[in-house]
């Protein structure tokens, strides 16, 4: 913590903690609601084809049923004209029951909506749907042949001359590596609760955009913007399924407006691993051409993803290999493939995740071919600049996290041979990678309310989806009023309020601080006057509230980046070192230890803060070891979309995390300096623990996840 | 091919949080959509409807159990503490403190079910040290991944007990 702030920095209980550990903090479908129906979902049993035929008859007259939505029932929806910056982004461009094409496996082709859960689940069962079946396509080499890939010329990079550097280098690396399809599995499930009162619609919604939600679902609804309000002060977790727009919420809002009763629509979980959004498979093509001791010469990272049939999402699997290490001959290309699965969507550390999976094996596998020590060879390429933007860095701490990690490790005393470590029967592995994420800023406006009672109250349409923004924002007031943080009233999750960031990115805190800041300044300003500072129980206080004679004082504030932002760059940094260890005896493989270091700026909350980069750093070992969402060849459905099948890391799992937090002012990005800290954690992790196992067992595993059986091949 | 049908009521009466309750149902009702839909208490969540994630859990004559696993008519007569049973006089259970403490949880809609299983594991015979009270709370999953925090507070509230 920095000695100049008294609250900024504090490891401060969660601002909104005790409504979570009460159970009253309401989320989406946790909303009273009289009279409310339920809705359940009819999904395609095919990957391809048209239905033929679709009787709903039976449905209909099933107890409780009040109404049968299917493409021909509902009333037009319409295509959005997407624009991030006014609001309107849909995950995918079709509206639910457009046509009578389905495009994969688990798409809505009906919703029941009943009068109980019950009895929608039960009269779901009784729509018959017939299918005429087409041919589908799954895996990357199956959508190449059918339909080609799609150059993607905004995910290009391109430098000095790459492909002539790697001819002429002394020492080359040349390697593929494949990620598959991965599912965010937030533990709440996507959930919009739809009122219609006549003329105004309003959602509860499992949204991490209450700024966009309601314009892009006006827009596809063919109601004005303002008829729309959108609710979400808590959200389960999102991880970026619940960024944009999904097929459920767009059908609770046409039921509602057809039946004039709330509905209440839970996606099932199994659906979530078709409608909802997944990261899609990549496979990355990486060359390195470096000098003997280790300078890196040309750099090529050329990869492809798959996305649907009806939206194209792509993963940028290249996005920091242009900035992360000076070198230079650089390209970066990247290529998208349709395939009949549900549609992509941004899955924490979207682009980076799998990117640095990649990017930081083959710097491993690079300085095992040099028999040079992996944490020495990224020292020797550290980026004085930003090469590609070719600005100075904001900030740029990364040799100390290399250090500082490699000394809270105890790295000094690796052996560099395979196999060297053992702990008794236990042979152990020490993986290096590191970690990177951009440092966005976007705009946001602010109320700041201060009351004569010692209260205040902040207004903003951002929302709180675990990563600990309720805290952020009251911690920047108490900072600056000296109020006690628990007399701040943190008021987000309402599309109402103003203009807030998405939880995105790794966005919301350097965007909400700025603006934070200023609003509570002015709040200050209108209270204190002209030329005056004070901050609330000082001197003054009293004081002041008589001089203006009101008992409330507000601020607003409009923050966005200016001009810093084209002349540097901005970009957070992180060092993993991982401990594995393999007892080859019984084939088992575990993580044992894991020692990170983050550069994300100034550290708003010590508390919450360190629990994104732990958690993080928990789906990073899932994503390692675990996760893989697997499609049955034939049909084209997912095999496992549960949560027993669908593996993700349990806590008997947990192995010892070690966390440090620099804890640096960038002193570009705006008031106090604070990068954002959601999504560096898990990049490079997956990377951290392959150089790892490649370190105990010799094998490099180069597609994820890495199993038992792989090692064992 | 299913058919429509039409489900008699049955009345189940059962105590919540030390009120008695009773309802006409279908007894194909789930306890955890009767607690949620029926009776109003949704701080028993739903994460997975397939006893695979843990947020629903509930304590069942003092024993932690999934309430997605269960019909509520089986439930007639038990006694049955859920999230909003546990504060006494506006005072947190130590459990919740501790949670709230150790940062035991981010986004908190896993957090009812980890809390009512930390507070029957605290009476169960499962050893000491941490790895004990990791196997024992792997059936609550954490997809925001605070585990070593719920650890570390589940700790402290045994240390004291």
């Amino acid at each position: 913590m920095s000695a100049d702030t008294k609250v900024i920095g504090q490891p401060l209980n969660r601002h909104e903690g005790r409504a979570k550990v009460t159970g009253r903090a309401l989320y989406a479908a946790d909303h009273p609601a009289s009279s409310v129906v339920h809705a359940a979902g009819v999904m395609s049993a095919v990957a391809a084809g048209e239905i033929v035929r679709l009787d709903a008859t039976a449905a209909e007259q099933a107890p409780g049923v009040l109404a049968v939505l299917h493409h021909g029932s509902v009333p037009e929806l319409h295509r959005i004209d997407e624009d991030m910056d006014e609001g309107r982004k849909a995950a995918e461009e079709r509206p639910p029951f457009e046509d009578n094409r389905i495009y994969y496996f688990g798409q809505f082709v009906a919703v029941v909506i009943a009068e109980s859960l019950e009895q929608a689940r039960w009269a779901a069962q009784l729509v018959e749907v017939e299918y005429r079946v087409e041919p589908h396509v799954l895996t990357l080499d199956e959508g190449i042949e059918t339909h080609g890939a799609k150059p993607q010329e905004d995910e290009e990079s391109l430098r000095g001359d790459p492909d002539a550097a790697l001819e002429r280098a002394a020492v080359r690396i040349d390697t593929t590596y494949t990620t598959p399809v991965e599912a965010h599995c937030a533990m709440e499930l996507h959930s919009t609760l739809a009122e219609w009162d006549g003329e105004r619609l309003l959602l509860h919604d499992s949204t991490q955009w209450v700024f966009g939600q309601p314009r892009t679902l006006a827009a596809m609804l063919g109601l004005p913007e303002d008829k729309v309000i959108v609710k979400a002060p808590f959200i389960g977790g999102g991880f970026g399924s619940k960024l944009f727009l999904w097929p459920h919420t767009v059908l609770a809002a046409v039921a509602t407006r057809m039946l004039r009763r709330p509905v209440k629509f839970v996606l099932p979980r199994q659906y979530h691993f078709t409608t909802a959004g997944h990261r899609p498979f990549t496979r990355q093509r990486i060359r390195i051409g470096a000098t003997p001791d280790g300078r890196l010469t040309a750099l090529r990272h050329d990869s492809q993803s798959h996305t649907s049939l009806v939206t194209d999402y792509v993963e940028s699997c290249g996005e920091s290999t242009p900035a992360l290490y000076s070198c230079p001959n650089v390209a970066v290309t990247h290529e998208l493939v349709p395939v009949n699965v549900g549609t992509p969507t941004p899955m924490r550390g979207p682009g980076n995740c799998p990117g640095l999976f990649a990017l930081e094996s083959a710097l491993d596998e690079l300085a095992v071919t040099l028999k040079l020590d992996p944490i020495e060879l990224r020292r020797l390429n550290l980026p004085a600049r930003d090469e590609e933007k070719d600005t100075p860095w904001s900030s740029n701490h990364f040799e100390t996290c290399l250090l500082r990690a490699a000394e809270r490790f105890g790295w000094s005393r690796r052996r560099q041979e395979v196999g060297a470590m053992r702990e008794g029967r236990e042979i152990l592995g020490w993986g290096f990678a590191a970690a990177t994420w951009p440092a966005w800023r976007d705009q946001a406006d602010v109320t700041v309310e201060l009351r004569s009672d010692g209260t205040a109250r902040v207004e903003c349409a951002t929302q709180d989806i675990g990563t600990g923004t309720y805290s952020v924002i009251a911690a920047v007031v108490a900072e600056l009023t000296s109020l006690p943080p628990e007399k701040i009233e943190v008021a987000i999750g309402d599309s109402t309020f103003p203009r807030g960031p998405i939880s995105g990115g790794s966005m919301a805190t350097a965007t909400l601080v700025p603006a934070v800041a200023g609003a509570t300044r002015n709040a200050l300003h209108h209270l204190f006057g002209d030329g005056k500072t004070g901050v609330a129980h000082s001197a003054g206080w009293a004081e002041a509230w008589r001089k203006v004679g009101r008992t409330s004082v507000v601020g607003e504030c409009h923050a966005e980046p200016g001009d810093e932002e084209d002349a540097f760059a901005f970009r957070s940094f992180g060092a993993h070192c991982v401990e594995v260890r393999w007892d080859p005896e019984i084939t088992k493989l575990r993580v044992s230890r894991v020692v990170t270091v983050i550069d994300a700026g100034r550290i708003i909350n010590a508390k919450t803060a360190r629990n994104q980069v732990e958690g993080a750093l928990v789906m990073g070992l899932g994503m390692s070891l675990l996760e893989e969402t697997v499609y049955d060849p034939p049909s084209g459905r997912v095999v496992n979309d549960n949560l027993a099948d669908y593996r993700v890391m349990v806590h008997a799992g947990m192995p010892e995390l070690d966390v440090t937090l620099l804890d640096i002012a960038d002193p570009q990005i705006g008031d106090f300096g604070a990068k954002g800290i959601g999504e560096i954690g898990l990049t490079g992790i997956a990377a951290a623990v392959a150089n790892a196992v490649y370190h105990a067992t010799g094998k490099r595993i180069r597609d994820l996840p890495i199993t038992i059986e792989k090692l064992l091949a | 091919m299913p058919t429509a049908l039409s489900i008699p009521r049955v009345s189940v009466n059962l105590e919540v949080n030390g009120t008695s309750r009773s309802a006409e149902i279908e007894p194909r009702v789930v306890l955890l959509d009767f607690l949620r839909e029926t009776l109003g208490l949704t701080g028993t969540k739903k994460g997975c409807d397939h006893g695979q994630c843990g947020a629903c859990t509930v304590l069942v004559n003092g024993r932690r159990i999934k309430s997605c696993l269960s019909l509520a008519v089986m439930h007639d007569g038990d006694k049955l503490t859920t999230i909003e049973g546990l504060e006494r006089d506006g005072q947190l259970h130590p459990m919740q403190a501790a949670f709230l403490d150790h940062d035991g949880f981010q986004c908190g809609y896993c957090t009812s079910g980890q809390i009512m299983s930390a507070v029957a594991l605290v009476d169960e015979p499962i050893g000491v040290g941490d790895t004990a009270v990791r196997e024992a709370m792997s059936g609550n999953l954490c997809r925001c991944g605070a585990y070593q925090n719920i650890c570390h507070a589940i700790q402290a509230v045994r240390r004291r007990a």
